[in-house]
């Protein structure tokens, strides 16, 4: 509680700090307040939350839950078949160092400006990370509990659902929440780049008209839709895993 | 009746054969316990016991049958205990019966049962890691129970315990015994509780162990402890100390060695 405190009372003094060196500065292209971010985030939030807001999280939304399943079914393939997982953890752990985001614009000649190409930015920013992530979950169960429960004549499918699966949980945790962020920002890169709606796309036109706190307030707002997501994942992992104690 | 004859095992990727032509024999409902020293092939030999191993050479029967024409004839309890730490202590004890996939109900009440008896009642819905070793271990045992193998191959299952805790559960163990006609085999590193708890006792020796010396406790079914304090059990006693002594020295002059070759092998425990 007393360090919430603290971290809060230092967030607090920094916006400050940001508030007197933008009055100070005097040029709000260039730096605008905290409080001008607000005032455009007030004045356009019809805009804002009916009409971006929906299309972005629908982007986010499809796209990551999609990244997360076409993930984990690698995973799981991949821990089922020794076979495949020799031939495709070596490629997927170097593909995790490409720059997926550049990617984009290659995606946008072959897909156009849709809701499809974005959705699909989402799923390759995140596919591979959840997928090594949960497969290295699974690498770490320990052998010496699979073969135990192969005494009480367990089969694959029981040793994956009793042992495995909560073995690679908190991975998976780990995963979802990096994701997160990770979706908000694929899926503004790619509005960006052209779409008709969406929060990345409304911040871009701002810029084009130099309005530096209407730029800035679409980014609040995805701030806080990361924020908000991985708070609900946060209770949700709580809940799962009271066995570890605290969190 | 458990027989093993002429059994050879070498585990994969070391070099020297850990049994070699091993045989052994336990009677239906008997006690049997086995001592050796350290890394002598305890856990070993029940590893080949419940087909996690295989034999090289050699058959293991049961009632005159291949190993492989039973299903769930032997309840193993590893030498660590092994919970699973996302179970509660009830959901532990009750896993055999759920990979068997018997109904719900009758696994938990025979789960709280079962905790009952080895003094853990009121713990069922606690994490294994609020507990104590020796509580753990205690789980762990009555996991093994619910398994309901006819055979139990317990690996050195009180070794955590403290020493009344222990005597408790050796008493309970001996009733259990009496009344479930079980099969027991039953390692440790005590020789007063080999003494006390079975039948006949197995001494493995050697490497490779090639045979095994084997002593018969002479006490009746019916004992109790102050009969550990006869002549002829204080003998035996004496005799198996001063047995697994000389084992141990002559292990000093060839352990270093093996261990050695262990590390060669890049055996990671
Ligand atoms: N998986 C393995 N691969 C190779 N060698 C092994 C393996 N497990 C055990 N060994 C070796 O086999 C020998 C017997 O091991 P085992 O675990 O059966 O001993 P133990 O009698 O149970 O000892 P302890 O009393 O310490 O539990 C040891 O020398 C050990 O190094
Ligand atoms: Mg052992």
């Amino acid at each position: 509680m007393r360090r919430r405190f603290i971290s809060i009372g230092f967030l607090i003094l920094l916006v400050v700090c940001w508030e007197l060196l933008s009055a100070g500065i005097g040029k709000p292209y260039i730096l605008p307040s905290p409080s001008a971010v607000l005032g455009s985030l007030w004045e356009n939030r019809r805009e804002i939350f009916f009409t971006h807001l929906p299309a972005t999280f629908t982007v986010v939304a499809a796209g990551g839950i999609l990244a997360v399943l076409l993930g984990a079914l690698f995973a799981v393939a991949m821990d089922w078949s020794p076979w495949l997982m020799q031939a495709l953890y070596p490629i997927l752990t170097v593909t995790q160092t490409i720059p997926v985001m550049c990617l984009a614009p290659v995606l946008v000649l072959w897909f156009g400006y849709t809701v499809r190409m974005r959705v699909i930015v989402v799923i390759l920013v995140n596919f591979f990370t959840v997928t090594v992530d949960l497969s290295d979950g699974f690498r770490a169960t320990r052998e010496d509990r699979a073969e135990l429960l192969c005494t009480f004549g367990a089969d694959r499918l029981q040793e994956f659902w009793l042992l495995r699966m909560p073995t690679a949980l908190p991975n998976l945790f780990t995963a979802l929440k990096i994701s997160v962020p990770w979706s908000v920002i694929g899926a503004a890169v790619a509005e960006w780049l052209g779409a008709p709606a969406g929060l990345g796309m409304y911040s871009r036109s701002c810029m084009m008209n130099l309005d530096a706190a209407g730029l800035l307030a679409p980014l609040m707002v995805l701030t806080a839709l990361a924020l908000f997501m991985n708070g609900i994942l946060g209770l949700i992992e709580m809940r799962l895993m009271r066995w570890k104690g605290n969190l | 009746m458990l027989t093993l004859e002429n059994i050879r095992f070498c585990y994969k990727n070391s070099a020297a054969p850990i049994f070699d032509g091993l045989s052994l024999r336990a009677e239906k409902g008997s006690f049997v316990s086995i001592i050796g020293a350290s890394g002598s092939g305890k856990t070993t030999l029940f590893r080949l016991l419940n087909g996690l191993e295989q034999p090289e050479e050699g058959r293991i029967l049961i009632d005159g049958e291949p190993l492989s024409a039973h299903r769930q004839y032997a309840s193993y309890m590893p030498q660590q205990d092994l919970l699973f730490p996302w179970l509660t202590v009830e959901k532990n004890v009750m896993l055999p019966m759920t990979v068997q996939k018997k109904p719900k109900e009758e696994a938990a009440a025979k789960a709280r049962e079962l905790l009952r008896q080895v003094g853990l009642e009121g713990w069922e819905n606690r994490w294994p890691r609020e507990l104590s070793g020796g509580m753990r271990q205690r789980v762990s045992f009555a996991r093994t129970l619910c398994a309901g193998g006819d055979i139990l191959l317990l690996d050195e299952p009180f070794s955590a315990l403290d020493s009344i805790t222990r005597i408790q559960l050796q008493e309970w163990l001996m009733d259990q015994w009496k009344q479930l006609n079980k099969t027991i085999l039953f390692i440790t590193h005590d020789v007063e509780e080999a003494i006390f708890l079975s039948q006949k006792i197995l001494v493995l020796t050697g490497h490779p162990v090639t045979g095994l010396m084997e002593f018969t406790v002479p006490m009746p079914k019916e004992r109790n402890r102050e009969m550990l304090l006869l002549p002829e059990t204080a003998r035996l006693k004496e005799d198996l100390i001063a047995l697994l002594r000389r084992e141990a020295k002559a292990e000093g002059t060839e352990g270093a060695e093996r261990i050695h070759d262990a590390d060669e092998a890049g055996i990671d425990r």
